[in-house]
């Protein structure tokens, strides 16, 4: 038998999963129905127009996305390592790295994905209702004016998962008051990573443009101190943010999880 | 060596398990009853020396351990979802399972399948615990206080359904502190004491060596004495090789009054 992964028993763990998680996404569904039909019968009885509707609509799931998304291993799997509650979960015949898989899943791709498959939805079921002038094509207009624009870009879906891992670390680390302790957390770990940061763009600064930098203070003309910064910030950061980028996005996230995996298996309840 | 923060609970401790028996746990409060079931399913590690379950170490947590074990605790939780749901979905992860049992087995707690668990009493989701847990055939099954919250048709139905599925190949530990719920399913006895084990004998090798009776006046060497109507209940040391009944609950009470003869008598 394989005790690290099998697929057939990552299947079940998935639905098993997703028979308890059933509730939250319901209740999640019916959350963004309810606000998206708030604010259509609100525009349409006050006589807004389309673009009210669309940004306050907007405004709406971007909340939405953002609280429910990063807050999803809370939501989801609070009661996991819970010395009562967790029992179950840890008694489960499945494998460390199934569970956390299941857990990553749910918590990573399938609660966005499920936000934005409940607003095109209830955008659809909405569509034959509007009565603007505006109304575009059916997915033409659901599926992009979902999410604000460019909140899909490579760079924010990396951001997202870089923020979600810290909480997802969090989750894992602490058994009671796992939220307040996670934000203290969170703001002792912004703390020191601004510190770790500083230090490595003072670094990068006196490595690779001390010399501009030295020609910024005789110049007494405020134009050309903005040249001057922004040959610095154009040159300075290319080397140093990639660094701080490729740390932020991919070395952090994939490093909380892992540390997140490793809490799991040191658990006791 | 196991501690609770910086309470050592249990201190070079060893025994052994056998299979097919029906154990049952004793101890004052605090001694490490649940601590000890936990230590063996796996859910807290023992800061020195091993716990293997067979031949495997539960905090590992491996999937081919864990399909061989059930545990139910005094407390636990429950999913927001039906009965029946809940053991279709979580019996598929042990081999042994089968659905028909668990609804047979459900049927005789008279709990309904078809209900969420939300929809249950305390009672009646123990019930539908325990009759998940006996229909997943584990080989290793830890019952914590399994007999708390269900009323007296329940224990007796409970008791029976234990006596139906013991096996050869599959062993029961109960931690009780309602002996007299269980008095006559548990063999051997395990009694634990703080850091340490005062007993682990099977019910026959107590009797050979303890005497369980009424007298009319409690002799000087009893090693417990408890008046009633007819007489005075006496647990002595059984010199004369007479047979008598075990009555579990003097059985702890003398092994807690007279520890370092216990330990004298039983583990020498």
């Amino acid at each position: 038998m394989n005790n690290t992964f099998n697929w057939q028993r990552f299947t079940m763990v998935l639905r098993k999963d997703m028979q308890g998680l059933s509730r939250q996404f319901i209740q999640l569904a019916i959350i963004i129905a309810a606000a998206f039909l708030i604010i259509f019968v609100y525009t349409l009885v006050f006589g807004k127009g389309y673009d009210t509707y669309n940004n306050i609509r907007l405004a709406v799931i971007t909340g939405i996305f953002i609280g429910v998304t990063f807050t999803a291993p809370f939501q989801l799997y609070k009661r996991y390592n819970h010395k009562i509650y967790g029992v179950n979960y840890f008694m489960l015949p499945a494998s460390l790295t199934e569970k956390w898989f299941s857990m990553w899943f749910y918590c990573g791709i399938v609660t966005p994905l499920f936000i934005v498959l409940a607003s095109t939805v209830t955008d659809c079921c909405l569509y034959p209702f509007y009565t603007w002038t505006e109304k575009a094509l059916w997915f033409s207009f659901a599926l992009p004016s979902v999410l604000p624009k460019g909140l899909l870009t490579l760079d924010v879906i990396i951001s997202f998962f870089a923020v979600q891992s810290l909480l997802f670390l969090g989750n894992a680390w602490f058994q009671r008051a796992k939220v307040q302790k996670t934000v203290i957390g969170i703001i002792i770990f912004s703390a020191v990573y601004a510190m770790f940061i500083s230090v490595l763009l003072s670094s990068a600064i006196s490595i690779f443009n001390f010399d501009l930098i030295a020609d910024i203070s005789p110049t007494p003309d405020d134009s050309q101190i903005t040249a001057n910064l922004s040959i610095n910030t154009d040159y300075i950061p290319t080397t140093g943010l990639m660094i701080l980028k490729f740390i932020s996005c991919l070395i952090a996230p994939v490093g909380l999880w892992f540390v997140s995996f490793l809490k799991m298996k040191e658990q006791q309840l | 060596m196991f501690y609770y923060g910086r309470k050592m609970v249990f201190e070079n401790i060893s025994f052994d398990i056998g299979t097919g028996k029906i154990y049952g746990l004793l101890g004052e409060n605090g001694v490490g009853k649940t601590t000890l079931l936990r230590i063996i399913a796996g859910l807290l590690f023992p800061e020195k020396g091993s716990c293997t379950v067979l031949g495997m170490e539960p905090a590992k947590r491996l999937p081919a351990l864990l399909q061989e074990i059930f545990y139910l605790p005094e407390e636990f939780g429950t999913p927001f979802i039906k009965v029946e749901n809940f053991a279709k979905n979580t019996g598929c992860f042990y081999p042994a399972f089968c659905m028909e049992q668990f609804c047979t087995y459900a049927k005789e707690f008279d709990v309904d399948i078809t209900r969420k668990f939300t929809e249950l009493s305390f009672g009646q989701k123990k019930k539908a615990m325990l009759a998940f847990g006996m229909a997943t055939n584990v080989k290793l099954m830890l019952l914590d206080e399994p007999t708390n919250g269900l009323d007296i048709p329940s224990k007796t139905q409970f008791r029976k359904l234990v006596a139906q599925v013991a096996a050869d190949d599959r062993t029961f530990i109960i931690s009780t502190h309602q002996v007299r719920d269980l008095e006559n399913l548990i063999d051997p006895i395990i009694i634990l004491d703080y850091r340490d084990v005062l007993l682990n004998h099977p019910v026959e090798a107590i009797s050979k060596k303890l005497w369980f009776g009424i007298r009319d006046k409690a002799p000087d060497n009893a090693l417990y004495a408890e008046p009633a109507l007819n007489g005075v209940y006496t647990v002595e040391e059984n010199s004369s090789g007479r047979e008598s009944r075990i009555n579990m609950e003097q059985l702890f009470n003398a092994a807690m009054m007279n520890k370092t003869r216990f330990k004298q008598l039983f583990n020498h």
